[in-house]
């Protein structure tokens, strides 16, 4: 059993982080992870096949930088808000530190015309781990269920 | 716009050339419905996958070709059979799953059991239960077998057709195009993953893009960034097939692509902006450096400095394999305006350690996210829209490069490989060019 404190920050360190991405503050986004950490988005056809194929894939925090760079600087995708809705954050154990939390999430687009529609829903495998500066990420992985996507993934889920 | 002189009902090109494309054909029911017949129910061929995905016996898995289900499956002659995934009796799915296993392949609906080679093998109830029902006397379990595809590898890739007569593969691919994809697939291979990417655009947008190298450095601003474009250190190949059909550019490195990566990389010094770009010139004037370059650092792994490879194949398939980033993709018209895009990452079974882990990081270029492909989807559902609104009439206007279908050349500052295509196109569509109508 986790203690309710924990249970409550690591609800908290999810829900920071999805704020951050909805509110594009994605500069604040790599530092949700430790240095040495992980960062994939999964497509549930491949995770179940046990297959790796990704369709983000970020090794560090490093390359977590680079995304948002390229983002800002390079890339360019549709113009849209992102609402994520987070739920059921659950905290299935706890080893050597590090927890293993599991969650369900659901990505609601709108365009630049103003039209929503579901974009993406799935569940975020994460590794969490207790530093003097607070909690953080370790591992985040977003296994889709819909893996067909219909929109470019340019922000991170 | 598409003529219908003297309310004929035939189509005409609206040139000789094919420097004009009449926006119709990207939005037209009627359109798609021909082309559905007269391309892809038709003598082409359509990639399905890899042969290392129907290693054993009973191996499956479902795809398409244009709008029809189809599943190819290795049967116990040790041969890979494909046919279409419609019951001989209603018309139900018979596969559910997207691949698998199985001796048997059953529809749900009736239970009429078909065998890996699409032949039906039992019917419930065929002779009625006590004397009630069944078929009649003269039903012959052989005569409702599966709809059959003709089905061809070549170098572990599997193609199939829905005309049992279409040409022999490597005849269709042209041998410029199946030497090429020989070299890429040179030894025997693994799929590492699947991406399924649905856009809102017609089918043949998807396709042109793919032909369109002269977009690459400017939509995909990531691509001078990363010193991929880079005339002074490449040497460019670009090869016709089939008539124009389809459509091989290639790029050597003249001095290693590792090296040249590197170098490239380095040069890049001038320092991150961090703020919000308006506009493509705001991020022509940016310099980008990446903490962890490894995302667009390959090493050549094939002969003579070849680095990057675009095939397109006539309607719809498509190599994209640049540095060690290496996919074959499935397209599939959905409906005039949707189209779904089936990617197949494939990787060598020698590969060691750190190969898989540059597969990896080189992900990163391609896919719904990909660095130098996000645009793609963007600008082709842009376009699309823009086409679709308003009156459609109007055309498209591609002379870059000139006006012929060139059959070969050594830049991609050219639109000979669209121009191409839609020379394939009017040819299986059966649309003649006004100076073809005039003569008859």
């Amino acid at each position: 059993m986790t203690d309710m404190e924990t249970e409550y920050q690591i609800t908290r360190l999810n829900n920071n982080y999805v704020q951050c991405i909805d509110e594009d503050r994605l500069e604040e986004w790599p530092g949700y992870f430790l240095e040495d950490s992980k960062y994939i988005i999964f497509p549930r056809e491949n995770y179940d096949a046990g297959l790796e194929g990704y369709w983000m894939y970020c090794a560090s925090a490093a390359m977590m930088r680079d995304r948002v760079k390229a983002l800002r600087d390079v890339n360019v995708y549709n113009i849209h808000y992102d609402r994520h809705l987070l739920s059921n954050v659950v905290v299935q154990g706890e080893e050597d530190g590090v927890f293993d939390v599991r969650s369900n999430y659901a990505i609601v687009q709108t365009d630049v015309e103003g039209r929503c529609h579901m974009f993406s829903t799935g569940q975020y495998r994460d590794k969490v781990v207790k530093e003097n500066s607070g909690y953080k990420f370790k591992e985040k992985i977003v296994i889709v269920d819909s893996f067909n996507i219909d929109r470019p993934l340019a922000i991170p889920f | 716009m598409l003529d219908q002189p003297n309310g004929s009902g035939q189509l005409v090109w609206p040139t000789d050339d094919f420097t004009r494309t009449p926006y119709e054909v990207y939005t037209s029911d009627e359109i798609f419905a021909r082309e559905q017949q007269k391309i892809f129910d038709a003598a082409t061929w359509i990639f399905m996958g890899l042969e290392c995905e129907l290693k054993n016996e009973g191996d499956y898995l479902t795809s398409m070709i244009g709008t029809t289900p189809v599943v190819l499956s290795k049967a116990d002659d040790g041969q890979i059979h494909g046919f279409v995934n419609k019951c001989a009796h209603r018309g139900a799915r018979v596969v559910r799953e997207l691949r698998g296993n199985a001796k048997f392949l059953k529809c749900l609906y009736h239970g009429w059991t078909y065998d890996n080679k699409g032949d039906l093998s039992a019917v419930p109830m065929q002779k009625g239960i006590m004397g009630n029902g069944g078929y009649p006397d003269d039903f012959k379990i052989e005569d409702h077998c599966l709809r059959k595809l003709k089905v061809e590898s070549f170098a572990g890739v599997v193609f199939a057709s829905l005309d049992l007569n279409a040409p022999p593969l490597e005849e269709y691919l042209g041998p410029g195009l199946a030497d090429r994809v020989k070299t890429i697939c040179h030894s025997p291979m693994k799929v590492w993953g699947y991406q399924r990417q649905t856009m809102d655009c017609n089918w043949k947008l998807f396709m042109e893009n793919t032909r369109d190298i002269y977009h690459a450095p400017m939509l995909h601003a990531f691509i001078p960034q990363f010193g991929m474009f880079n005339p002074a250190k490449q040497k460019n190949e670009l090869i016709l097939e089939n008539g124009g059909a389809h459509s091989v550019f290639s790029t050597f490195e003249m001095d290693g692509a590792a090296a040249a990566a590197k170098g490239l990389i380095g040069k890049v010094a001038a320092p991150i902006v961090q703020k919000k770009m308006t506009s493509p010139a705001d991020r022509d004037r940016q310099k980008l450096i990446f903490e962890d370059p490894s995302v667009a650092r390959g090493v050549g792994e094939l002969p003579d400095g070849l680095y990057l490879n675009i095939i397109s194949i006539f309607p719809a398939s498509l190599f994209t394999c640049v540095g060690n980033a290496l996919t074959i993709r499935q397209v599939r018209p959905l409906s005039p305006s949707k189209t779904e895009t089936v990617y197949v990452w494939f990787q060598f079974e020698d590969d060691d350690e750190e190969m898989r882990q540059r597969r990896l990081n080189q992900s990163n270029l391609f896919g719904p996210a990909g660095y130098v492909a996000m645009e793609d989807a963007e600008v082709m559902e842009s376009t699309q829209q823009m086409i679709a609104k308003g009156l459609e009439s109007g055309s498209t206007f591609m002379e870059m490069g000139g006006r012929a279908v060139e059959q070969s050349g050594s830049h991609g500052i050219t639109e000979t490989s669209l121009r191409g295509f839609w020379q394939a196109y009017c040819r299986y569509m059966e649309i003649p060019t006004p100076s073809a109508t005039a003569a008859e």
